[in-house]
């Protein structure tokens, strides 16, 4: 069962807790890059299915880590 | 969305065109359709499907929906075109979807089609400019998802299972696409990608032992084939809920047949009898695991309590349990220096030596405390013992009576089954194969599935463990180099994006469970309640004269009726409202109902009921309905947010026998076919 497993003790862990009050557990900066990340997918929902390996998932990964890479080299 | 209207031209019924503009009026949101049995409701309901999907869901398929007359008021060799338009609005948009489809007029009254469908999407932005959809179909569907269809467009008679419990996963994948949660389901997807990015940067960096890069290979490698697992089990168990579906299709269709009819009820009950079973063998067998955790201990040790037992008594003839003095009342009276008698006591008298002779055999209070205690369980041990034998037993006992009884079942499902194959009808013997086959792939996806969840854990648990060895491995310094720190954050992120799914799917499964029942109290009569589970599954629960909720198996065609018109109004409507409270995760969004027979198998309260509610809970309520089921108490209570009514005319080769009415009249041209007309209000 996926009791068992640390897995399903986050995933019950997760239900119970308000999505805000997970943003909250991260810190500001941690959250600005999940807020990019989330403006990155937002920006490209209107396509029905991204395919593995295609231009558009290729681009979306690399604005990610354009993202992230900012982050951390702003926190430097 | 918002449906405008619908262009019709040699469709099923439907000789040449027709047309039929829908009410797109707030607060006079339904269009209802009513006509006599036969007449083209469901070919309506159908239009739609057909002009968005291609699809339809008539028992011959897409095979005879070209109109009969039009093929047979053609030529030889003559072209004949079938079409359905839709107009409709969506977020501030235009669109005209247009299925096309051409045929050619053979010898005899046939017609074969000499193209594919086609499909188009036009649509008209703010500026008034129309343009042609490169990808109608994806463009459509990213409007109108084609898995999520059965819930826009339904044929109220087929739907009582709908919302059954079979459909755990169904439910689970429309709550995600209606309510947006797509947008993190991507998330999650593509920062996992972003982190083994960075874990093939860290791996191929200078300065790694080697243990550390083979490290970051299995880990690498590891969350691959978990990934692999966790899709393996969604799709075993997408594959056994449809295989379920399908075997209660295949069971319905055997119902209809006069000679497989009686087998295939009496295989309907011996169903109830095995799931009923295996309920109460799950109870059964979590109250024997209580019984053991608790009691086993003490059955296990009965040698250790008959000799703790001849311990005690033999303590006891000897006058040394009970405890008839304790240490510290001795040591009270040598501190004191006298004796209870009076006698003075001083050091190393001979009082005083026999004191401390007399302290060698006292007991202290935890001594006191555990003799009592052990007292106390060696006095129920002999109780306790015997009712744990006869409470294992009688569980045992019903163990294998149920064992048996489910065993039997089975044997005689399998004498149905060959039976119901060796009966003299093609159409039955291929469905039972079908069912055959059908129930060996459901029995496959349940053991594919356990697989896939074993295979998860395991996993899961290797991760762990290498992701600890990795960081015991890492020095400080290294754990600082940047690439390192971004794949931490990648990590973080990922995590995040994970629960955020757990909660935000959750959070929606808890509001629709209040909205289901919401909307199922204020139509059942019954004294029961609807929610969705952890598991998504639509549960009917009733309470028992104990105060206990337990789920209610069975349920009337009329109730589980009843109990799909709830989820579907219940889904629409909370897409609606997350519609007009956009955030950053649910979009929503406006979805018509288009519903065909939704009063079908009501009773005259369920259908005045169901008529009430349905209306408010979505932006636009489409209805085709029998001219018998509109009358009365349907009509009374909806006619005030009635927009548009329109009545089916049949026109008859034959002269109806009461002459022409409303609803059928006399064709004279010998052709079969029907046109509609609108009522005015």
């Amino acid at each position: 069962m996926w009791i068992d497993s640390s897995r399903a003790r986050r995933r019950i862990w997760s239900r119970r807790v308000k999505p805000n009050d997970i943003i909250q557990s991260l810190s500001k900066s941690e959250q600005r890059v999940l807020n990019a990340v989330l403006e990155i997918e937002k920006r490209n929902l209107h396509i029905d299915e991204i395919k593995r390996n295609s231009r558009t998932e290729k681009e979306i990964i690399s604005n990610i880590i354009n993202v992230i890479n900012k982050a951390v080299d702003d926190a430097d | 969305m918002l449906i405008e209207s619908i262009h019709i031209s040699n469709f099923r019924q439907f000789y040449g065109s027709i047309d039929i503009e829908m009410s797109t009026e707030p607060g006079k949101n339904i269009t209802v359709v009513h006509g006599a049995n036969g007449s083209g409701k469901t070919s309506l309901l159908n239009a739609f499907k057909w002009c968005f999907y291609g699809v339809t869901d008539f028992d011959t398929f897409n095979e005879h929906i070209l109109n009969e007359a039009a093929i047979e008021k053609s030529d030889d060799g003559e072209i004949i075109a079938l079409k359905v338009s839709v107009k409709f609005q969506h977020e501030n948009r235009r669109y005209g979807a247009t299925r096309s489809q051409k045929f050619v007029r053979l010898n005899g009254i046939k017609a074969e089609s000499i193209t594919e469908s086609e499909f188009t999407l036009d649509i008209t932005g703010d500026d008034g400019q129309t343009l042609r959809s490169r990808n109608p179909n994806l463009d459509l569907r990213s409007i109108l998802p084609l898995d999520l269809q059965p819930y826009f467009f339904f044929n109220g008679e087929r739907i009582e299972h709908i919302a059954g419990v079979n459909q755990g996963v169904q439910i689970q994948e429309a709550i995600r696409k209606l309510m947006g949660l797509e947008l993190v389901d991507r998330a999650v997807e593509h920062v996992g990608r972003v982190k083994n990015e960075y874990r093939n940067f860290v791996r191929n960096s200078a300065g790694l032992s080697e243990e550390q890069k083979e490290l970051h290979d299995l880990i690498q490698r590891l969350e691959e084939e978990k990934q692999q697992y966790d899709d393996d089990f969604l799709n075993a168990k997408r594959e056994e809920s449809l295989a379920k579906n399908k075997i209660t299709d295949i069971e319905r269709q055997l119902k209809k047949f006069e000679k497989s009819r009686d087998l295939q009820e009496r295989r309907d009950e011996l169903e109830l009898r095995v799931n009923s079973n295996n309920e109460q063998l799950s109870r059964i067998k979590s109250k024997q695991k209580v019984l053991i955790d608790e009691g086993a201990f003490l059955v296990l040790s009965s040698d250790m309590f008959v000799k703790c037992s001849a311990l005690v008594d033999d303590n006891r003839k000897k006058g040394i349990l009970p405890y008839g003095i304790k240490e510290q009342f001795i040591d009270d009276r040598i501190e004191l220096g006298s004796c209870i008698c009076g006698t003075t006591i001083t050091p190393n008298s001979q009082e005083h030596k026999c004191l401390l002779e007399v302290r060698k055999t006292a007991g202290t209070d935890n001594q006191e405390s555990v003799y009592t205690c052990v007292s106390a369980l060696l006095n129920g041990q002999e109780e306790i013992v015997e009712r744990f034998n006869r409470d294992y037993k009688e569980y045992s006992e019903d163990l294998g009576r149920i064992t048996i009884d489910t065993e039997e079942a089975r044997k005689e499902f399998n004498e149905i089954s060959a039976q119901l194959i060796q009966l003299d009808d093609k159409k039955i013997t291929l469905l039972e194969a079908e069912h055959l086959r059908t129930t060996n792939h459901r029995d496959n996806a349940v053991s594919d599935k356990g697989i896939a969840q074993n295979s998860s854990i395991d996993a899961v648990a290797k991760l762990d463990d290498y992701n600890k060895r990795l960081i015991k491995l890492e020095d400080d310094q290294a754990r600082q180099t940047s690439t390192n720190r971004r794949m931490s954050l990648a990590t973080v992120i990922a995590e995040t994006l994970t629960e955020l799914r757990e909660s935000l799917s959750d959070q929606v499964r808890v509001d629709l469970s209040a909205r289901v029942d919401e909307i199922f109290q204020s139509i059942i009569r019954k004294p029961i309640r609807a929610i969705i589970d952890d598991e998504y599954r639509l549960q009917i629960l009733k309470k028992s004269t104990s105060g206990e909720e337990h789920p209610v198996n069975e349920q009337s065609t009329g109730e589980r009726q009843v109990t799909s018109l709830s989820f579907i109004s219940s889904i629409i409507s909370l897409a609606k409202e997350k519609h007009s409270k956009r955030s950053t995760f649910f979009q929503g969004g406006l979805y018509p109902l288009v519903m065909d027979s939704p009063f079908g198998s009501l009773d005259d309260d369920y259908r005045e009921k169901v008529a009430q509610n349905i209306s408010v809970l979505a932006e636009q309520v489409i209805i085709f309905v029998s001219n018998s089921q509109w009358e009365g108490k349907v009509k009374l209570a909806c006619s005030d947010r009635v927009g548009k009514s329109y009545k089916l005319i049949y026109h008859s080769p034959k002269k109806p026998k009461s002459g022409n009415n409303a609803y059928t009249v006399h064709s004279g041209n010998g052709l079969e076919y029907s046109t509609i007309e609108e009522v005015l209000l």
